[in-house]
C-alpha cells in the first residue's frame, strides 16, 4: 500500500476510535464510561458526542486551574511520554482534526506555499499555548475560584466541529441556549476550515498548542523522520517539497507527513529510531 | 548521541513518575468527572 494512504488509513483508524461511542451521534448524550479519564494524543474534544476519551488540552487546562494546590500530574505526565514516544508524529497520523484538514485542502483553489512569514507565524501558536492554555486557565481560577479553559471556550474549533455543531443538531435544549458566544467559535471554526482550502493544515501550523506542546519533543522523540547522513547529499529537495514550515527534515514543525521520503533521490530518509551510523 | 539516550531516560522516568503520582492523588477521577458532562466551554455555550 502507498505510505501515503497507510498514513491516512492510520489517521481515520485514530478519529474512529477516538469517537467509538456512535450511539452518541444518534441520541446527543455524552459518553459516561469508566474509560474516559483516559487522554487520547490528538486533539479530540471530550464533548463529542462519540469521544470515549479525553481531550489532553482541555484535560490540562483544568488541571493547571488547580494550580498552586496541585501539579497537573496526571495529564502532564501522559502529555510527557506521548511527546517523548511520539512527538509531533500524533499531529501526523493520530490527530482528527489534521485529518480534516488534510482533506479541506484537497478542495480546489490556490494554494499558499510556505514563505519566511508562514515561517514566523509558526510562532504564534507558542503564544496561544502561553496565554490561552497556561496563563488565562491559572489567573481566572486565581481570580474568580473555578476553572476557564480559555482555549477550549473561544478558540478551539475541534470542539466546535465535533461538539458544538453536532450537538446543537442532535439537542433542542442545546439549541434553545445558543448565543454569542457560540456565534463566535462557530465563525473562528469556519475561517479556519476556509483557510485550511488555501493554506495546508494552517490551524496546525500556526494555532495549535498541542503541535506546539509536542513539536517541544522534536529532538528527543523517539519516532520521528530522521535523514541518514550518510547517503544524504544535502540537494534540499526534502525541505522545498515539504508542506509545512521546516527548516530541516523532522525539525518542529515536521508532522511526520512524509513527503520528504518520497521525494528524496537518495533514499536517505527513514521513519522510526535512530540507525547507529 | 548518549547525551540524547540520558535525556531521553531522564524524561521517560519524569513521565512516569508524574503520571504514577497523579493516579495516586486522584487525579484520574477528577479527568473523568470533567471529561464525562457536557462541557460548556468546549461547545460555546458558556
Amino acid at each position: 500500500m502507498d505510505r501515503g494512504l497507510k498514513r491516512k488509513c492510520i489517521q481515520l483508524a485514530s478519529a474512529v476510535l477516538y469517537n467509538a461511542n456512535f450511539a452518541g451521534f444518534r441520541d446527543g448524550a455524552i459518553w459516561q464510561g469508566e474509560g474516559k479519564g483516559v487522554c487520547v494524543p490528538g486533539l479530540n474534544c471530550y464533548s463529542c458526542p462519540g469521544a470515549v476519551g479525553s481531550c489532553p488540552l482541555g484535560a490540562l487546562q483544568n488541571a493547571l486551574s488547580r494550580l498552586p494546590e496541585k501539579l497537573p500530574l496526571y495529564v502532564g505526565g501522559f502529555i510527557l511520554l506521548t511527546g517523548l514516544a511520539l512527538g509531533r508524529l500524533v499531529c501526523g497520523f493520530l490527530c482528527p482534526f489534521g485529518l480534516i484538514q488534510e482533506l479541506v485542502h484537497k478542495l480546489p483553489g490556490p494554494k499558499i506555499q510556505k514563505s519566511r512569514w508562514t515561517r514566523r507565524l509558526s510562532w504564534l501558536k507558542y503564544i496561544v499555548l502561553a496565554l490561552f492554555v497556561v496563563a488565562i486557565p491559572m489567573c481566572a481560577a486565581w481570580a474568580r475560584g473555578y476553572p476557564l479553559p480559555a482555549f477550549c471556550k473561544y478558540i478551539c474549533p475541534a470542539g466546535t466541529l465535533e461538539g458544538g455543531w453536532p450537538l446543537a443538531l442532535l439537542r433542542a435544549d442545546i439549541r434553545g441556549r445558543l448565543g454569542g458566544l457560540f456565534c463566535w467559535k462557530s465563525a473562528l471554526c469556519v475561517a479556519i476550515l476556509l483557510s485550511c482550502v488555501f493554506c495546508y493544515r494552517s490551524f496546525c501550523r500556526f494555532l495549535c498548542p498541542l503541535g506546539a506542546i509536542y513539536s517541544l519533543f522534536a529532538r528527543v522523540a523517539l519516532l520521528a523522520m530522521r535523514v541518514d547522513k550518510t547517503l544524504c547529499d544535502n540537494c534540499g529537495l526534502c525541505v522545498k517539497k515539504c508542506p509545512v514550515d521546516v527548516c530541516r527534515v523532522g525539525d518542529r514543525e515536521c508532522v511526520q507527513c512524509g513527503a520528504c521520503r518520497a521525494v528524496c533521490p537518495k533514499n536517505a530518509i527513514y521513519f522510526g529510531k535512530e540507525r547507529r551510523t | 548521541m548518549r547525551k540524547k539516550t540520558v535525556l531521553r531516560l531522564v524524561l521517560a522516568a519524569a513521565g512516569v513518575t508524574a503520571l504514577v503520582l497523579g493516579l495516586v492523588q486522584g487525579q484520574y477521577g477528577e479527568t473523568l468527572s470533567k471529561a464525562v458532562y457536557l462541557c460548556l466551554e468546549c461547545v460555546g455555550l458558556g
